[in-house]
Parts: structure tokens; C-alpha cells; sequence
């Protein structure tokens, strides 16, 4: 048997299939108005699972997008410096060209000086440039300039008081990049070479493998031998005397009786006793004894010491045994030299270069010193350090040339990265958007559909609740 | 035949006609009444009439009664479901409100999370900007927020189911009281035996409606009477009528009984059901996971902070957030153990390293204190922080921990490497020392104590020497005795001559005095072997005029907390002597690498020991034969023991759940207090690098989540029960109609059905009139014969 349908049937159902569209239509309008399919977790809990971590990532791709331009404009920033540093250098080096040229005077020489002592300034000037409050070159040490020039009794230096530590930023998801080049890389960039000396006292730079290593001083030094007494191996009838001195290390000696006297290294005897009394090696150098007794004939070895100084004899470190080698530390700026005196003879000044370390201060300073002549070096001397530092202000230029490589590459390198981020965030986007928004065409349609469905729903209903037998019962 | 000719059977067809007019009128006019079953005219033939014993003749038709057309067991299913679709819409729109809490996926705490985590990102790229650091601390204020801006409304949405719920308890006192009166007037009506038709479908279409509210049973009495039962207790006995209450128990939960009894009932279905069960299940549930992920999120992120170094550099003075309570009840706040200090976060067993760092010089020194909450109490951790050269710490009145730094010091407990990590110097420094050749804890069972050793210190000229003796009793165990024990023995002994030191756990006896004129020497007293025992040479170690400069940079990248310890081979000058080599060992002694520091190495250049780790060592000599040693702390964590997170020191948020996190107001008054760094450069990003590293994390606590997704992961659970709920309401309303039409099949009124039952009892009415007229014409008609 059929059901029996009643008119509240009738109601209720059409009720029910308004309502029903009506629902719908609302969604489908909310789905249209806002662009999205998904307003709300229920509407999709599964694409609701993925919208957030994709929302979030897209953030962080902003945040990349943005630390990549930011790095950028820091890496140019920091490049741009560098060029003007490089201009800098290639000036210093037209300078030293001239300035090596013999037929220039004293004066000259020093009207060049004054240019370089300006262009040491710039130089600093450059190694203390900023973006923003933040110094570039001074590592993670932003707040204070990195660069500052000291001038003490060791003379002119420059000395770095940023750290070497980066800032580095996120610039694709894992890949970070530093922001910059601690400045002591470019400006004091050094490639040790071996340590030179000019041979004067005898005294040699110690290591051989490799050449130098283990010194830390920089530029050209000068080691001072003075000779400091004589050592507690000497007789004991002999004591240093006051007057001339150039003879250090071991010398032999020999006492002859009657008539009394005392011969040093193989050179004259000298009648005794003898009160500061000048002896004279076979090699022609002078030491100043005073000996009071005589001994028996007797011979043997005693050592005048030697003193060795690399600051101008502020700190003097004395040598009583020659067969190891020496570290002479500098008081101003605690480098070190390490002096081999196995063969130390003689008193005098060692002219020291140090190899490969001129950094670009240490050059203009050394050039500047140089062309104002203030340690009062011959002529040919000056002409010949002077030709030389041509090769040193050439590497100190390599180095900042790297510098502007460096960073060229780095900041060249953000448009890679800056592009693979662009297409992560189009992916990103891309899916988030299939995700949460909605085909505007298929609900715009669905909603025309609906509303079609909706009108024909309440005509349907209008017809059959006006339906009755009462109408036809007339 | 009798006279009359059936004008009684013409009169009860009348009757029935009209009868049968009246009940489809009142179908008619009902037929939109709720719960109204349709009644109809029951007809029978009535009794037939006996003529001569012969035969029958009928005698017209009956009205037996009106009855409804109910099907009891439909009208059954239909307050059954009625209780389910009043529960679904419960959930439903419970749901709802909670997804409209959460405000996802387009705005709420996923905002705020990426919020926070961006203004991190954000600061990375220049740390010293001070706008950057106060959004850091904006957005974590804005995420704080939106935590309690959450749990306000849960706890709002908990708390309004006993409101909620003490409506429905009225509605349904009403309908029970209702059902009451509808009984009484029910025995009174179907006393005489007629059906209080009427009057049933209002009382099952009141049952229903109860239906909607919770689960009753109704047990229909001979008398007509239903009574209603809750959960067993009586609702309405007859015309008696009980009623329910509603109360919130010791928890805080909300229950219903039924009349006198104290016993709560089990709603099972209905408004009521959904209502007590979200309040017990669904609510606090998603309360619990949210609390969850804020104290956690609290937790992480001061875990990191606190072990920071704010913009401002290290603290001259710091006090906690939260002070102990008087966990023993002695009236006394500080002395009762850290386990029962009733802090927020537990202290775990671990270690707080501290730094105090000189300001004028950067020099830093750092103390390792060691942190059982088992055996401490936060007075024992002042007292150990006090210790500390250059800090003074208290439990101040309030039970707060309170630390401060000399004038020209200060403190912080970053994890940073100790720049200089050989601070006494007894790696190639100036004053003489001797360490030993191992670590302890030392073998001291062959000694007869008390034994003793000498001390010669000062110069070969003008020595001093000090005898130090060591007791039995100065150790623990003599077979074991650590270099803690044997640095407090000695430093007893010797005063103002030396001073011995545990360096990477090793014993160092150092003299007081510097430069190359100044000798250490350590000889046995009579026949004692003291010395030996102790790894200590007795060989005379010579001062220097200047100390071997070790410096260290770089970050630390290795999982755990680390102490590498320096020895050299062998004995001879930096950079100058053949193949100088030192060891690095860790902290359990193990060889980490080995560095050359001998010829063709440049004194001050940097040499990797891995793990981020890079060493300098300036020109000097190094003594093996003296045992020369250094210690560096490479600390992942600086505060294994969370005691700086528990008592609230320099912590990023305060509280502990959602419903009361907040940004350290400090930091919002001063962002600089933010904690940035890890080093004390301007420029450091370290503590940034940890709290973006942070946000990648799986925490084990969160079920190995990280915390965005563990947020992620309540949002799409909210949103499978929002959308489970949705669905569950349409299945269970598109059931109630079913049902609802199937009930309108059988007890609903069709009006065409009536007005065709109205035109055949019309006709029938007619009929008879004209039976009776002809009857009655007939009746004429013979009484004219007579005439």
C-alpha cells in the first residue's frame, strides 16, 4: 500500500527543500563574496590542515624575499666601499711609481707623503663605512668603528677592534648567507712569507719550513743588537768595561804570563792588568774589559751577551745562549720575532722585512714613513724600500679586489636564490590558493545553478500547497 | 414489523452523520496542530432486531467511539529522536562557537605564532635595531594575548553550560508539572470510559518535547496515567509531579538530580547529555591541549631567553619573577626544598653556569653550580651563587631570588665561549704552576696520613716554603679523592703562598708570584709519596715574563654541554719549537684532536678544534713537565636545571598556561632587557639563531610536534568535530522527518481526505433525513387508512 500523504507532509518537505537551498545558496554566496572555500576549519578540515603550515611558510618566504633584497643592498653597499677602496689603491700605487723614480728629492717625496697620509685616512675612513647605524666591516661588533689609528712610540698602526664572527641571515630555507666581510680579512689580509734580515750582526731568521712562520710582526722592523755585559762564564778576573762594544756571542780567549797579557778572539794581546781596556778580534771587532788579576796562562770560551730589541730598545730580551734561537717581542704591539743567533756576531741593526705582510694600512703607513724618510734612512735605502713596497701595495690591492669578488659573488648570488625563493613562494602560493580559494566560476556557476534550483523549489511548493479538492469542489 | 418503520435507525444514522461531520471538522481544524493525531468515527452496525424468530432485520448503525490513529511505537522512536537531534544541535552549534574562537584559519593564534617567530626572523637581520626588538616583544605580548583571549572563552563557554543547562531544567519542571495536570485531567475524563483523545496528543506531544531536553521513560498506567522516569528516579508519578535540579559538585561540574535524591543522574540523551558531556569532555579537552601548548610555548621560549644576553649587555642586578611559597609551613619562606617550592615549572637535577664578567676589562669567569631540587632549597642555590666572586645572592622576603654584581661587574648565564678561557693563567702564564698529569679523582689508599708535601715558592734567591699536609679525614673516600677535596685541603695550608686550582679536573698548585725570577717547587716530606700519587711532578717550574695569550672565538655548534681540556706533549716555545703539540681532551678525557703549536705555527693565529670552536695562542712557552692545562666550557645548554625558567629570571613570558601568559612586563618597559644575543657584541644574533631554530623544533612534549603544528593539529581536530557535527545534525534531522512523515502518514490529517469523509457523511445525513421524511410519510399514510 501506497503512502498516505498529508498536506503537513507537503508543507514540512517544501519547507525543508527551501530551507534546504536556502543553506546552500548562503554558502556558495559566502564562498563568492570572500574568495574562499574555505572560511572556516569545518568546511574542509583536511585543507584546513594544510592551509596553516602553508600560510606560515609563505610568511617565511616573505620574511626570505625580504632578507634576500636585504642582503643584497648590504652586500652592494658593502662592494660599493670596496670599490672605492680599490680606486684608492690604484692611486697609492700611481704614487709609488713616482715616488721610486731617482730623480726625485727628499722634498718631493714628501709632498707625495702628505697625498698617502690623506689617502691612510680615507682608507679608515672606507674600513668605518656604514648602512644605517651598523658598521659594514667591524664582524658582529656594529655599534663601534672598527678601524682606529694608533700612534705610539712603536709609530703608526692600525688596529681592528671588530670580531670575526657574521651576521648571517636566512636567505632561502636553509641556506644562509653572511652579510658582510669581517674587515681585518680585507683590509689586514695577510699571506706570510718568509722573514728577511740585511745580514748586518751575523743574526738570521729562524725557520725554514715554511720561511718566517711563527713571527708575527708586520711590514719592515728594525732588531737592534747591543751587547749587555758579559756572561756569568767569562773569568772571573774580567768584567765588562765602559766604552765601545760591537763583539757578542762566544769569544775565545788567551792569558799569557810574563809579560801579562790578554788576547780576545784571536786579535792583539793587550798588556795587563787593563782598565777599560779595548780588544780587538781577528775579525775587527772591538770589546771593552777591564781585568784586574792575572791569571795562569790559561784559554778558553766566555760569551758577551746580547741584547736584541724589535722596539727601538724599549724591552730588550738578552741572549746568553746562542745556540737556540730567540723570540724578541715587541712592547707596542705584541708581535713577535723569532731570531736565529747561532751566528750572531756583532752588534748593529738588522733591517727586518717581514714577508707577504703588508696588509693595506701597514702599506700606506710603511709608505708614508718612507717617503717622510722618519727613521732617517739613507737615500738609496728609501729609493730601494720604496720599489719594493711596489709589490706589497699590489698585494694589499688583491686582497680588497677579493673583498669586492666576495661580495660581488655573494650579492650575485641572491638573484639565484632570490629566484628559487620567488618560485617557492609562487608554489607556495599556488597551493594555498587551490587550497583555500575558492574557483570563482564553478560557484559563481553552482550559485546561478542554485538559484535556479531555489526559485524552481518555491514554485513547486507554491503549486502544490495551493492544490486542494476544495478548489474543484464547487 | 413493528410501527414506526425504523425511524430509530434513521435517527441513529443521524447522529453517526453528524458525529462523523464533526470529528472530520475537528480533524479539519487541527490539522496543523502539533502533535494532533487524526481521530476518526469508530461505525458498527447496531444490534439487529429479531422478527417471529425468523429472521433479522438491521436496526441502523452505532457509534462505538472516536478514536486517534496513533502508532505507539513510531510516537516512541520519534522522542528517542528527538533527544538525538536535540543533542546534535547541541554539539553543532558548540562547535561552532569553539571554530569561531579559534578564528581559523584566517586570523587567531596561527597569526600570532608566525607573528612571533617573524619579529624574531625579522631582528635577525640587525639586532641592534631597537624598533625590531620592541616587535619582538609586541608580538609576543600579541600572541600572549591571543592565548587568554582563548581561554577566557572556553572557560566563558564551560561556565555556560550550568546557565544553559539550568534553563532547560526549568523548561522541563514546566513540562513535568504540565504532563502532571494532563494526567489528572486524563483519569478523570477516561473515568467514565470515554478517550481523552485530546488530551493525549498534548500530553505525548509534552513528552516529546521533553524528549528534545533528556532521555525519560514513559510507563503508561490502567488509569491512562504515563509516568515519566529519569535515570530510574521518578519525574511525574500520575498527577504527582517531581522536579529536577541542577548544581555544580566540588569540581566545578555541573549535575542534575531528580527530586530529594543527592545522587547525580546519567543524562544520556538530549540537550542536557550534549551539554554535560562538552562541559566534562569536549571543553576542557581542547582547554588541556591549548594550556598545553602555551606552557610549553612559555616554557621553550624562557628556556632560551633567560640563557640569553640582553641588548644591554650582562645584568648588574636581577631578581626573579616568582618567589617560592612556604612549602614546609614553617613560616619561612626559602628553606624548603626546590621540588616543593611550588614553582610553575619544575627545577630538574642540572647545572646553571654563571659568568661574571668584568666590565672595564671583558674578562669573564665562569662557575658551574650544580642544582639538585631534592636536596636544595632556592636559599642553598643563593648561598652557591654567592659564593661566586663578585655576586651577591638572597632569597629576598618574598621568596624571590635576587642576584647582584659588584660595582664593575656583571653576570649573565650565556652559553658564549669564555674569550679567555685561561684566567689563572696556568697555561704558560706568568706564575709558576704545577698540575697533574691526570685527572682525578685521585688514588690516596697507599698513604699513611697524615701525609704532607712542600712548597717552595717565590724566587731561587728568596724562597718560601710551606708545608701542606693532608688528613684522612679531608676526604671522602681516600681511594677517590677529587681534586675539589684536594683544593680545599691545600688552600687551607697554603695562604697567601699559592693557590690550588681544579682546572678540567685536574689539580693545579699555582704560586702567587710572576715574572721569570719566581720558581715552584714541590717536594715529598720524609718518606711520603704523596706527590706521585697526585700525577704532581717535582720537578721546579720557572715564572715568565710574559704569558701564552689564549683566546678563543666562534660558537659552539655540539649537542651537549662540553669541557674540553688543553695539555701540551711536550715542552718548548709557540711557534719556535719543532712539533709543540697539544691535546685537546674532552670531558671524559677522550683525545678530541690534536694541535701543532710548534714551528710553522703563527702565535695569535686561529686553530679549528671543531664544533664551531677556534683557538688562538700568542708566543710563549708551554711546560708538559709542569702539567700546564687550560679548561673550556663549550655549553649547549647554561641551565640544564631550569631553575632560572622556574624562579622567573629575566624570563621572556610569564605564567604558565593560556589563561595567564604574559610578557615579562620588564621587557615591554625596557626591550633592551630582550635577550638577543649570546655573545656581547652589538651585532650577535645567537640567542635569535636558537629561537628561530626553536620554531622547527619537535618537542617531545608536544607529542614530538613542533609548536605551530601542534596548533595546527588542534585547529584540524576542532574543525573534523565541527564539520562531524554538521553532518551529524543533518543525518539526525533528516531521520526526525523521516520519522515525522511517516507519523503524518499515519496519525496526520489529510484534508482532502476529509472533506471527501465530510461530503459521504453529508450524503449519509441526507439520506437518512430522507429515510425518516419517508417514514414518517408512510406513518401518515397508515394512520390515514384508519380514518
Amino acid at each position: 500500500m501506497s503512502m498516505r500523504i498529508t498536506q503537513n507532509m507537503l508543507y514540512s518537505q517544501a519547507l525543508r527543500d527551501v530551507q534546504g537551498g536556502l543553506g546552500r545558496y548562503s554558502r556558495l554566496q559566502q564562498e563568492v563574496a570572500s574568495g574562499k572555500r574555505i572560511n572556516r576549519p569545518s568546511d574542509d578540515p583536511a585543507g584546513a590542515l594544510r592551509i596553516l603550515p602553508l600560510r606560515s611558510d609563505l610568511e617565511n618566504l616573505d620574511q626570505l624575499s625580504n632578507n634576500v633584497a636585504l642582503a643584497r643592498e648590504n652586500l652592494d653597499t658593502g662592494a660599493a666601499s670596496l670599490e672605492d677602496a680599490s680606486a684608492l689603491m690604484q692611486r697609492v700605487r700611481e704614487l709609488t711609481t713616482q715616488a721610486s723614480n731617482g730623480t726625485l728629492t727628499s722634498i718631493d717625496r714628501r709632498a707625495i707623503g702628505a697625498e698617502v697620509e690623506q689617502l691612510l685616512g680615507q682608507l679608515v675612513g672606507i674600513g668605518n663605512s656604514r648602512r644605517g647605524d651598523r658598521y659594514l666591516f667591524g664582524g658582529t661588533e656594529t655599534g663601534d668603528a672598527p678601524f682606529e689609528i694608533v700612534t705610539d712610540g712603536g709609530g703608526t698602526r692600525v688596529v681592528y677592534r671588530g670580531n670575526r664572527e657574521s651576521l648571517e641571515i636566512e636567505v632561502a630555507p636553509g641556506v644562509t648567507t653572511k652579510l658582510d666581510v669581517p674587515g681585518d680579512q680585507i683590509f689586514m689580509h695577510r699571506q706570510r712569507g718568509a722573514t728577511t734580515f740585511t745580514a748586518a750582526t751575523g743574526s738570521v731568521a729562524t725557520g725554514a719550513q715554511p720561511l718566517g712562520f711563527g713571527d708575527t710582526g708586520v711590514g719592515f722592523g728594525e732588531l737592534e743588537v747591543t751587547f749587555v755585559g758579559l756572561h756569568s762564564d767569562a773569568p772571573s778576573t774580567v768584567t765588562a768595561g765602559t766604552g765601545p762594544n760591537n763583539a757578542v756571542g762566544p769569544l775565545t780567549y788567551a792569558f799569557t804570563s810574563s809579560p801579562d797579557t790578554l788576547s780576545v778572539g784571536g786579535g792583539p794581546a793587550v798588556g795587563l792588568p787593563a782598565t777599560n781596556g779595548a780588544f780587538t778580534t781577528a775579525d775587527g771587532r772591538t770589546i771593552t774589559l777591564t781585568v784586574t788579576g792575572v791569571p795562569a796562562t790559561t784559554s778558553g770560551t766566555f760569551t758577551a751577551r746580547a741584547g736584541l730589541s724589535v722596539d727601538g730598545g724599549a724591552t730588550i730580551t738578552e741572549v746568553s745562549d746562542f745556540t737556540n734561537p730567540t723570540q724578541v717581542t715587541n712592547s707596542f704591539d705584541g708581535t713577535v720575532l723569532n731570531v736565529d743567533v747561532q751566528n750572531l756576531t756583532r752588534t748593529g741593526a738588522e733591517h727586518v722585512k717581514f714577508g707577504g705582510t703588508f696588509d693595506a694600512f701597514t702599506t700606506l703607513v710603511t709608505l708614508r714613513d718612507l717617503l717622510q724618510n722618519r727613521d732617517g734612512l739613507p737615500d738609496d735605502t728609501v729609493r730601494d724600500r720604496i720599489a719594493q713596497m711596489l709589490t706589497e701595495v699590489d698585494t694589499a690591492h688583491d686582497a680588497v679586489l677579493d673583498g669586492v669578488r666576495e661580495l660581488g659573488f655573494r650579492s650575485s648570488s641572491m638573484d639565484v636564490l632570490d629566484s628559487r625563493v620567488q618560485g617557492l613562494r609562487v608554489s607556495r602560493a599556488e597551493s594555498l590558493s587551490l587550497v583555500q580559494d575558492a574557483d570563482l566560476a564553478e560557484s559563481i556557476l553552482d550559485l546561478q545553478r542554485q538559484d535556479i534550483f531555489y526559485q524552481a523549489a518555491l514554485q513547486i511548493s507554491a503549486r502544490v500547497m495551493q492544490t486542494s479538492l476544495q478548489g474543484f469542489l464547487r | 414489523m413493528t410501527f414506526g418503520f425504523g425511524l430509530g435507525s434513521g435517527l441513529r444514522a443521524l447522529t453517526a452523520a453528524r458525529l462523523g461531520m464533526q470529528t472530520a471538522g475537528n480533524n479539519v481544524a487541527n490539522a496543523n496542530t502539533a502533535g494532533y493525531s487524526r481521530q476518526r468515527v469508530d461505525l458498527a452496525s447496531a444490534l439487529p432486531f429479531g422478527i417471529s424468530g425468523n429472521y433479522q432485520i438491521g436496526t441502523g448503525v452505532d457509534v462505538r467511539g472516536i478514536t486517534r490513529l496513533v502508532d505507539e511505537g513510531l510516537e516512541r522512536r520519534l522522542q528517542l529522536q528527538m533527544g538525538l537531534v536535540g543533542a546534535a544541535e547541541v554539539d553543532q552549534s558548540r562547535y561552532a562557537e569553539l571554530e569561531s574562537i579559534l578564528g581559523e584559519p584566517d586570523g587567531g593564534l596561527s597569526n600570532q605564532l608566525q607573528g612571533l617567530f617573524g619579529a624574531v626572523d625579522k631582528l635577525r637581520t640587525d639586532p641592534a635595531d631597537r624598533s625590531l626588538r620592541g616587535g619582538v616583544v609586541q608580538a609576543g605580548s600579541a600572541l600572549s594575548q591571543g592565548f587568554r583571549l582563548i581561554s577566557q572563552r572556553f572557560s566563558q563557554l564551560g561556565g555556560s553550560t550550568f546557565d544553559e543547562v539550568r534553563g532547560l531544567v526549568r523548561v522541563v519542571n514546566q513540562a513535568a508539572k504540565s504532563i502532571a495536570d494532563l494526567n489528572g485531567q486524563i483519569i478523570s475524563a477516561e473515568a467514565t470510559g470515554a478517550d481523552a483523545n485530546d488530551l493525549r496528543d498534548t500530553r505525548a506531544q509534552q513528552i516529546k518535547e521533553l524528549g528534545k531536553v533528556l532521555d525519560v521513560r514513559g510507563i503508561e498506567r490502567a488509569s491512562g496515567s504515563v509516568d515519566l522516569l529519569v535515570g530510574g528516579h521518578l519525574l511525574v508519578a500520575g498527577n504527582r509531579p517531581s522536579s529536577i535540579a541542577v548544581a555544580k559538585d566540588a569540581s566545578g561540574t555541573t549535575k542534575v538530580t531528580v527530586g530529594k535524591s543527592t545522587t547525580p543522574v546519567n543524562v544520556r540523551e538530549g540537550r542536557i547529555a550534549a551539554l554535560l558531556q562538552q562541559e566534562s569532555d569536549a571543553v576542557p579537552g581542547l582547554t588541556s591541549r591549548v594550556d598545553e601548548l602555551a606552557r610549553n610555548t612559555i616554557l621553550e621560549w624562557n628556556r632560551l631567553h633567560t640563557t640569553g644576553m640582553p641588548a644591554s649587555g650582562p645584568f648588574r642586578t636581577l631578581t626573579g619573577a616568582y618567589g617560592v611559597v612556604d612549602g614546609d609551613g614553617d613560616g619561612e619562606r626559602g628553606d624548603e626544598l626546590l621540588s616543593q617550592s611550588g614553582f610553575q615549572f619544575d627545577v630538574q637535577q642540572g647545572d646553571l653556569y654563571v659568568s661574571v664578567t668584568n666590565a672595564g676589562t671583558g674578562a669573564m669567569e665562569r662557575t658551574r653550580v650544580r642544582i639538585d631540587p631534592r636536596s636544595m632549597s632556592l636559599r642553598d642555590v643563593a648561598s652557591a651563587l654567592n659564593a661566586v666572586d663578585h655576586l651577591t645572592a638572597s632569597v629576598d622576603p618574598t621568596g624571590r631570588l635576587r642576584i647582584d654584581a659588584d660595582v664593575g661587574y656583571g653576570f649573565d648565564f650565556s652559553p658564549r665561549l669564555d674569550p679567555n678561557p685561561d684566567g689563572a693563567g696556568t697555561f704558560g702564564g706568568t706564575q709558576p704552576s704545577i698540575g697533574s698529569s691526570s685527572a682525578g679523582p685521585y688514588d690516596l689508599s697507599g698513604q699513611t696520613f697524615p701525609v704532607s708535601f712542600t712548597v717552595q715558592t717565590g724566587s731561587a734567591t728568596a724562597p718560601t716554603t710551606t708545608t701542606v699536609t693532608l688528613a684522612a679525614n679531608d676526604f671522602a673516600n681516600p681511594a677517590a679523592a677529587t681534586a675539589d677535596e684536594l683544593v680545599a685541603a691545600i688552600n687551607a695550608d697554603l695562604g697567601s703562598a699559592g693557590t690550588a686550582r681544579s682546572v678540567g679536573g685536574r689539580l693545579v698548585v699555582q704560586s702567587a708570584q710572576g715574572t721569570a725570577t719566581s720558581q715552584l717547587t714541590l717536594a715529598n716530606v720524609g718518606a711520603g709519596t704523596a706527590l706521585s700519587a697526585l700525577g704532581l711532578s717535582t720537578a721546579t717550574a720557572a715564572g715568565r715574563n710574559t704569558a701564552v695569550a689564549v683566546s678563543v672565538e666562534g660558537t659552539y655548534t655540539g649537542a651537549g654541554n662540553e669541557q674540553y681540556v688543553f695539555v701540551p706533549e711536550s715542552d718548548g716555545n709557540v711557534g719556535q719549537t719543532q712539533d709543540l703539540r697539544v691535546r685537546v681532551l674532552d670531558h671524559a678525557g677522550n683525545l678530541v684532536t690534536t694541535v701543532n703549536l710548534g714551528r710553522g705555527y703563527e702565535p695569535g693565529s686561529l686553530v679549528d678544534i671543531g664544533s664551531g670552536i677556534k683557538v688562538s695562542f700568542g708566543p710563549g712557552s708551554l711546560s708538559a713537565t709542569n702539567g700546564n692545562v687550560f679548561e673550556l666550557d663549550a655549553l649547549a645548554d647554561s641551565d640544564t636545571s631550569d631553575v632560572l625558567v622556574a624562579t622567573g629570571m629575566n624570563v621572556f613570558f610569564l605564567g604558565s598556561s593560556a589563561a595567564d601568559i604574559a610578557v615579562n612586563p620588564d621587557l615591554l618597559a625596557n626591550p633592551d632587557r630582550l635577550a638577543a644575543a649570546i655573545g656581547t657584541a652589538d651585532g650577535d644574533a645567537g640567542n635569535l639563531v636558537r629561537l628561530t631554530a626553536l620554531r622547527s623544533r619537535d618537542l617531545g612534549s608536544l607529542d614530538t610536534n613542533t609548536i605551530e603544528d601542534f596548533y595546527t593539529d588542534i585547529v584540524g581536530d576542532i574543525g573534523f568535530e565541527a564539520s562531524a557535527a554538521n553532518a551529524a545534525l543533518g543525518a539526525q534531522q533528516q531521520l526526525l522527518a523521516q520519522l515525522q512523515a511517516d507519523r503524518d502518514s499515519i496519525s496526520g490529517v489529510n484534508i482532502d481526505e476529509e472533506m471527501v469523509d465530510m461530503l459521504s457523511f453529508q450524503q449519509s445525513y441526507d439520506a437518512a433525513a430522507r429515510f425518516i421524511s419517508v417514514a414518517q410519510q408512510m406513518t401518515d399514510t397508515l394512520i390515514n387508512l384508519g380514518r
